[in-house]
């Protein structure tokens, strides 16, 4: 459904903000050794000479030679208030692509020519709002780029980074989708930015990548791609996800603004063991907290409310729970598809992933307050199809209670 | 990486989770190594410790087991023949090396093995501990010292 944005609109754009990015920034700003970093990297920026660089080897838009590129500047200018005077170029490159970055006294957006020649002017509504989302919820003053480049970060400080920047695109998609107004719109920049191609006429929404994405899910689970958390950028099929997720709980009145959903979604380019992975109880290693959590919270029959409600939340693509319990043996069934997780992952789980399964399942198991044998019995088993001795979880359910109790 | 670097506290906690999943109980010492005792044949016992490294391949972790106290003095110390028995020993050792670490009035034989934190997995920690502890204990049991580490 379309609807006309206009700057009224705008007034919801603080309210839109994915919590996630807004989290993850906080610690950022509270993290000591980032902050002295950051310091150095705005002295860094008052001496910027992007805007030197643009002028000498971009094209600034104005609307005699670039009257569709400035003309959808404009319009989402009208939108977007972000304190600031406004300065648009393009750039060659075949790619499509943009940035934006804070000069001295004006924000400065650059698109690229692939963007201009594959997306319409409506579909670069989209691209302009995402940049000056950015711009909007200052994500322009936290220097990621040149932090995650420095030697001085540590690893733990990259991934937060890196964390951060995915959850800024978010908030940047829904500044963008908000300043276009059409969620097909935006679904249909997206793709034609996963394209290529200009594909005239088309129109895309987001059911349509809803397979792709699946697919998707499935090779990341399976590659065990411990690397993901690298990437600065989510992938385009979980940013249509995402905005989706967004549009569904915007238009319901929902407060949440599809933040839960998109916690999920994120989750699964996490480094393994980080906190939003080990909380959600999301990530890659979904399937085997699923099939797992299933074995043993059948360990006494049948699975307790709030273990339902817990295995309900996870996202395995291609995975029914009530259809699960409906099997003619749910028990054999989880077990089965247990070992097939770790059968179908392509590389070897490793140790940080084996700990973080075994911890979300024996907290699963006290999700009661209580191990009982059969409970014990089952997590051993699955520790053993991982390879470990029965020891390591008895060890895991004495730290489990010691922690309690602390 | 440089010393400086060197996040030992986060080392010596990610060994201890691996310790955990391989089946093996230990604990933080004063010294911020991480520490777990284990009973060998003929009752006999062995601490093994992890002590956070540089490596050449990245941060690591020194497990090691003390097998034998040399008191320095004017009869005391580590002869030719011990250092020898010590060389031709190391030549046989599998998984584990044996070494002098110097002090002040003493000198510590030691049974050790490094390895990279990153890739450690519970097979490997487990393999590794165990068999410093009993090239560690072999040596204070041929060196004829009370089992006392």
């Amino acid at each position: 459904m379309s609807t006309t944005p206009s700057s009224a609109d705008m007034r919801e754009l603080a309210s839109s903000r994915y919590a996630g990015d807004v989290e993850l920034m906080q610690a950022i700003r509270k993290d000591p050794a980032l902050t002295q970093q950051q310091k150095r990297a705005d002295i860094l920026r008052t001496q910027s000479t992007t805007r030197m660089r643009l002028l000498a080897n971009a094209m600034r838009v104005c609307p005699d030679v670039l009257p569709d590129v400035a003309g959808a500047v404009a319009r989402v200018q009208a939108r977007v208030d972000v304190g600031k005077p406004l300065e648009a170029f393009v750039f060659a490159d075949s790619d499509v692509n943009a940035f934006v970055t804070e000069g001295s006294s004006r924000f400065l957006v650059a698109l690229s020519s692939g963007a201009v020649q594959v997306l319409s002017p409506e579909e670069l509504e989209f691209v302009i709002g995402h940049e000056l989302g950015h711009a909007l919820y200052a994500h322009t003053e936290v220097a990621a780029g040149a932090l995650v480049e420095s030697d001085d970060v540590s690893e733990a400080n990259t991934k937060l980074l890196r964390s951060w920047q995915r959850a800024a695109e978010i908030s940047a998609d829904r500044v963008g989708l908000l300043a276009c107004g059409d969620p097909e719109l935006a679904c249909t920049a997206l793709v034609k930015t996963l394209a290529g191609l200009p594909l005239p006429g088309a129109r895309f929404a987001p059911s349509d990548i809803a397979s792709q994405w699946e697919s998707l899910l499935g090779e990341m689970m399976d590659a065990g791609a411990t690397d993901l958390w690298q990437h600065s950028h989510p992938f385009l099929p979980l940013r249509i996800k995402a905005l989706d997720a967004f549009w569904t709980g915007h238009q319901a009145g929902n407060e949440t603004h599809g933040d839960p959903e998109t916690r999920t979604f994120l989750a699964m380019m996490e480094a393994p063991g980080t906190r939003s992975t080990e909380e959600s109880g999301q990530g890659l290693l979904a399937r085997f907290l699923l099939w797992g959590g299933l074995y043993v919270g059948l360990a006494e029959g049948s699975l307790a409310p709030e273990g339902r409600t817990r295995l309900n939340a996870l996202t395995v693509p291609g995975v029914d729970l009530d259809e699960a319990l409906a099997a003619e043996n749910p028990t054999e069934l989880a077990l089965a598809q247990f070992r097939a997780a770790k059968t179908s992952r392509r590389t070897k789980l490793r140790a940080d992933e084996l700990s973080s399964i075994l911890r979300q399942l024996v907290s699963f198991a006290a999700l009661d307050n209580h191990f009982s044998d059969p409970e014990r019995e089952r997590l051993g088993h699955l520790a053993r199809e991982l390879g470990l001795g029965h020891r390591a979880i008895e060890l895991l359910i004495e730290q489990h209670q010691e922690g309690t109790k602390a | 990486m440089s010393e400086e670097t060197l996040d030992t506290k986060a080392i010596v906690e990610r060994f201890a989770e691996v310790a955990t999943l391989a089946g093996i109980k230990g604990e933080i010492d004063e010294d911020g190594d991480f520490a777990a005792g284990f009973n060998l044949k003929d009752d006999r016992s062995q601490m093994v410790f992890a002590r956070p490294i540089n490596t050449p391949g990245g941060p690591g972790v020194c497990m090691f087991s003390h097998a034998a106290v040399y008191k320095k003095g004017m009869f005391g110390g580590i002869s030719k023949e011990v250092a020898l028995e010590l060389l031709k020993r190391n030549e046989d050792l599998s998984f584990a090396r044996y070494g002098v670490r110097e002090f002040e009035d003493r000198y510590l034989v030691v049974a050790s093995l490094d390895a990279l934190i990153e890739t450690l997995d519970p097979a490997e920690l487990e393999n590794s501990v165990w068999a410093v502890a009993y090239a560690a204990d072999c040596w204070e049991e041929k060196s004829g010292q009370a089992d006392e580490f």
